[in-house]
């Protein structure tokens, strides 16, 4: 009995916290809007330009340092470009219909699979504005924390079933992250990514770094520099080594 | 991560790190870098049972020992008991000095050797080969001598010092290594050595320093390495050709020779790799050596760690430099390792065997193939750290094991005296055989 009024005042402290987590989730439809207003809104992003972007890859934990350029060009071309002292260059993109890899290591490859799925999803700069192009049903599965900031987690089911989660943050509406198993040459294996900074460039935020660990390594992605409707369609012309891979 | 590391050179390292300067310690400092080094390896060894080890109560032990350190080197050889009592390859402690290596001149100074190497043959440190035109070729030392004391230490004692040191790895690679990591260094006043030469007498020589032929390559913290790789086509007996391919470690900028050559070589009969006394590099670049070769995108190893799975898969070549279209390699191809060859040279001869392409000749690796990262300590030393086992797609585990080759041929000091190379010929034999069944139509 003598616990009883204890056990009242804690239902009275908690009840807060308990009816904020019986608050309907708001729908993943609505994050995703919200999202989309959040970065610029719908016409921003469908009339967004090419865009050419530099800055640095570093992995912190190998003391590994090295430089990248991306260029993206609408609805779902993109180029990139990797330097990294000790490993050489290595380039990658996508051209609206053939994925590929020239790793000095490995050599030429084409994508396929995941890898290519996942390729042209990141590539596709309308994504946003088209989800049931990659996705088939989303759904907010939590009010939780995400890298130390209160977030929706949206569950994701991908058109090639691939299951993955979207953190929104609830202050901003800005995805903060996202988690999935990412497809390698090596596999796939789970990755956090973080995106961080955002800043406007045109009429659009933009996420200027890029955390994401992998295998409990964080690799880290900086934008220096966006330079807009600055992008040569040559760059995506697929080099005569992937040319010669296509059947 | 898509690149992981493999290590090269750590047992070497290790050598070299008995050489750094060793300021005073803060107490703080000191158990700050063993509590992060210990902590490291709690969150990201593969294996929650630390190989049999009682991680907690080894921190506990040896802590103390830690907090009392009065300089780096004291903090460091705590450190290193510590990765030590783990009994795996690819636990190692770089001091920051070495890491931070960054002048071009200096690095390559620091790699400069007199331009010898060693094996462990019957007991006895062994000239096992002399690079042409070097300081040891200039002094007149020979292959098939063998090494009789470095400076005032006995080889005799070198061995019964090395044997002390609780390792990993098999005595006669250990003592090799320590005379070449002695013998390595900035060139500067000559290293006193004596020898035995073929017919008995001592030798007493000064062996200079010099800097070694190849590219110097950094691979993150890892310290420097001297990458080099050459390629011959022969005909033994005037007969098919063949190519002979030879690299010292896998370090990516090697890629593209190795790619140049293994593409004009498609018309060779037979193939040699030869990875004797390849210590291992960037595994990655297995999977793209591998498809030089082999036409289909298998597995040949996989890799667990506390993340999930990772898969070392043929990345079969078709297109050549330029964007010419070709075909992997369909001749036979032999791999020769011996008791110095390890990591990724281990995964790709256990793997590419395992896929039933390749036949191996030479001796036992060193078997330390877990893949490997590194991370920055409070003090800025460098934590190298297995995060990974590895299995061959036929389920072999190679860690502490090695490649057994199909073919076990080990030199002995008779050979090396006399520039016979037992393995490469038992190579030859083999490839020649199952060229001439091809060609009878036979089994290739």
């Amino acid at each position: 009995m003598k616990a009883r009024p204890v056990a009242a005042l804690a239902a009275l402290v908690l009840l807060p916290f308990v009816l904020a987590a019986q608050a309907p989730l708001p729908s993943a439809a609505q994050l995703g809007d919200r999202f989309i207003a959040a970065i610029g809104g719908r016409d921003a992003i469908a009339a967004q330009p090419a865009r050419y972007e530099r800055g640095r890859f570093e992995i912190p934990s190998q003391g590994m340092t090295g430089t990248f350029e991306l260029w993206m060009a609408p609805p779902n071309r993109q180029a990139l470009r990797v330097e990294l002292p000790g490993l050489g260059t290595i380039t990658g993109g996508y051209d609206g219909e053939v994925g590929w890899s020239l790793n000095p290591a490995m050599g030429p490859s084409l994508l396929t699979g995941l890898q290519l799925d996942q390729t042209r999803q990141s590539a596709d700069l309308h994504a946003a504005l088209h989800p049931e192009r990659y996705v088939t049903s989303r759904e907010t599965v939590a009010d939780t924390v995400f890298e130390g900031r209160r977030s929706f987690k949206v569950r994701m089911v991908t058109v090639w079933n691939e299951t993955y989660h979207e953190f929104y943050d609830a202050e901003t509406g800005l995805v903060g992250g996202v988690v999935r198993r990412q497809a390698s040459p090596m596999g796939e294996l789970e990755a956090v990514t973080v995106l961080e900074d955002w800043q406007r460039t045109g009429a659009l935020l933009q996420p200027r770094r890029q955390r994401q660990r992998l295998l409990g390594i964080e690799q880290v992605l900086v934008t220096d520099s966006v330079a807009l409707g600055a992008v040569r369609d040559s760059v995506f012309v697929l080099p005569p080594e992937i040319r010669a891979l296509r059947p | 991560m898509r690149y992981l590391l493999r290590p090269a050179a750590v047992l070497v390292l290790a050598g070299c790190a008995t050489r750094s300067a060793a300021p005073p310690l803060e107490p703080a400092a000191a158990v700050a870098a063993f509590d992060a080094a210990w902590d490291i390896v709690h969150r990201t060894h593969f294996d929650t049972t630390f190989n049999g080890v009682d991680w907690r109560a080894l921190r506990e032990e040896l802590r103390p020992r830690a907090e009392s350190a009065r300089t780096r080197e004291e903090l460091r050889a705590t450190i290193r008991a510590m990765l030590g009592r783990l009994g795996q390859s690819h636990f190692a402690l770089f001091p920051e000095e070495i890491a931070e290596r960054g002048d071009t001149a200096r690095d390559r100074a620091a790699l400069a050797n007199p331009g010898l190497d060693l094996r462990y043959v019957g007991g006895r440190l062994v000239v096992s080969d002399v690079r042409a035109g070097g300081p040891a070729a200039r002094a007149g030392v020979q292959p098939g001598w063998t090494v009789e004391a470095v400076g005032d230490e006995t080889a005799a004692r070198i061995l019964e010092r090395v044997a002390a040191q609780p390792s990993h790895y098999r005595l006669g690679l250990r003592a090799a290594r320590s005379v070449l990591a002695r013998l390595q260094g900035p060139p500067g006043e000559p290293i006193p050595m004596r020898f035995r030469d073929g017919q008995g007498r001592e030798v007493q020589l000064g062996l200079e320093r010099e800097a070694e032929e190849g590219a110097l390559v950094r691979f993150g913290n890892l310290p420097p390495f001297i990458s080099r790789f050459d390629w011959r086509r022969e005909r033994p007996g005037g007969g098919e050709a063949l190519a002979v391919f030879r690299w010292n470690n896998w370090m990516v900028p090697l890629m593209r020779q190795v790619d140049a050559a293994m593409d004009s070589a498609r018309d060779a009969r037979g193939w040699i790799i030869d990875l004797r006394g390849n210590p291992g590099g960037a595994g990655v670049m297995t999977m793209g050596v591998a498809g030089h070769f082999i036409a289909r995108p298998d597995t040949f190893g996989t890799m667990m760690t506390r993340a999930g799975r990772m898969v070392f898969t043929v990345n079969p070549r078709r297109v050549a430099a330029g964007g010419r279209r070709s075909e992997p390699f369909a001749g036979p191809v032999a791999v020769l390792v011996d008791g110095h060859s390890g990591s990724a040279s281990e995964v790709f001869a256990g793997g590419v065997r395992s896929l039933g392409r390749v036949r191996v000749f030479g001796d036992t690796t060193i078997g330390g193939v877990l893949p490997a990262v590194t991370d920055r300590l409070p003090n800025g030393d460098v934590l190298y750290h297995a995060i990974g086992d590895f299995h061959t797609a036929r389920g072999e585990y190679l860690e502490g094991r090695g490649v057994v080759p199909d073919e076990v041929v080990v030199p002995g000091r008779a050979d090396y005296a006399a520039g016979r190379d037992p393995v490469l010929e038992a190579a030859r034999r083999w490839l020649l055989m199952q060229i001439n069944r091809s060609a009878s139509g036979g089994i290739p």
